[in-house]
């Protein structure tokens, strides 16, 4: 890993979602990604959306612990993304047709 | 040894905390317990609040089964090789927002790879002794998601090579 950036958990928090929106797009801007590989959560949202917008590839991936119950997250951000897995093929139900099941962890 | 860990979660995982130290007065063998947020005071069992992952990993390699709650220290635990009994955190006990952990611990149970009990105050010691008794094939070191992401990374930038990892 070449850098690491943290952020504060957001949780509902719109004031910390504003400032996640505001330092992305700030790291976005001086980093210049290709491609946005995300699990969520909350922090997924401002990645996807700026990254859609930068014209980045978009990969978003429920978790591994989610078996039939989509995250919020997810849901979210499902539009925006180029491609989109879930660990459990359960979980495929609650998605359109884009979504794919290669498996979980194990 | 037997390692109970509550994870590192925000809520309070009473339920099992004394599960495990009911158990810990029926057995001679050692039992620790990582009871996070819990209030629950343990004298036989030899507990903890927190831990760094160096010492999760000591603990889980010395111990005979790990009992956790139904989240990712599941695989932490599979890659080791050590039986898992996984307790799903429960949301009408105030353990957890939802359920999705009794469908994750169900879903694994039904592969083969952990038991699961939903109730551990009652038949605590016999699900251990399940988890002792399973046999797991070795974890997969790549998963195939990572191949698919990978496959796709390499449709989009066909030009660059991915890093070679280790």
């Amino acid at each position: 890993m070449e850098r690491a950036y943290r952020m504060r958990n957001i949780g509902f928090n719109p004031i910390l979602m504003a400032v996640a929106f505001a330092r992305t797009l700030v790291i976005f801007a001086r980093e210049r990604p290709n491609v946005i590989i995300t699990d969520g959560s909350e922090i997924a949202i401002p990645a996807v959306l700026i990254g859609r917008a930068l014209g980045c590839r978009i990969v978003f991936v429920e978790v591994w612990t989610r078996v039939r119950l989509p995250t919020l997250t997810g849901r979210i951000v499902y539009p925006f993304c180029d491609a989109f897995f879930v660990m459990w093929p359960e979980l495929l139900d609650s998605y359109g047709p884009k979504a794919r099941c290669e498996g979980g962890l194990v | 040894m037997i390692y109970v860990t509550v994870g590192t979660h925000t809520a309070q995982f009473d339920r099992l905390v004394r599960a495990a130290e009911a158990y810990a007065r029926t057995t001679s063998e050692e039992v620790v317990v990582q009871r996070g947020v819990s209030a629950v005071e343990t004298t036989t069992a030899r507990s903890f609040d927190f831990c760094d992952s160096a010492e999760m990993d000591r603990l889980i390699h010395g111990s005979r089964v790990v009992v956790c709650h139904g989240a990712d220290t599941i695989l932490d635990v599979l890659r080791t090789g050590k039986p898992v009994l996984a307790v799903p955190r429960q949301e009408r006990y105030g353990e957890h927002l939802n359920d999705h952990q009794i469908d994750f611990a169900q879903a694994l149970a039904e592969r083969g790879w952990i038991v699961v009990l939903e109730d551990p105050e009652t038949g605590l010691a016999g699900a251990i002794e399940r988890a002792a008794a399973l046999t797991i094939p070795p974890v997969p070191e790549v998963p195939r998601l990572a191949v698919a992401i990978r496959e796709l990374l390499t449709d989009w930038f066909p030009d660059r090579h991915p890093t070679r990892s280790r």
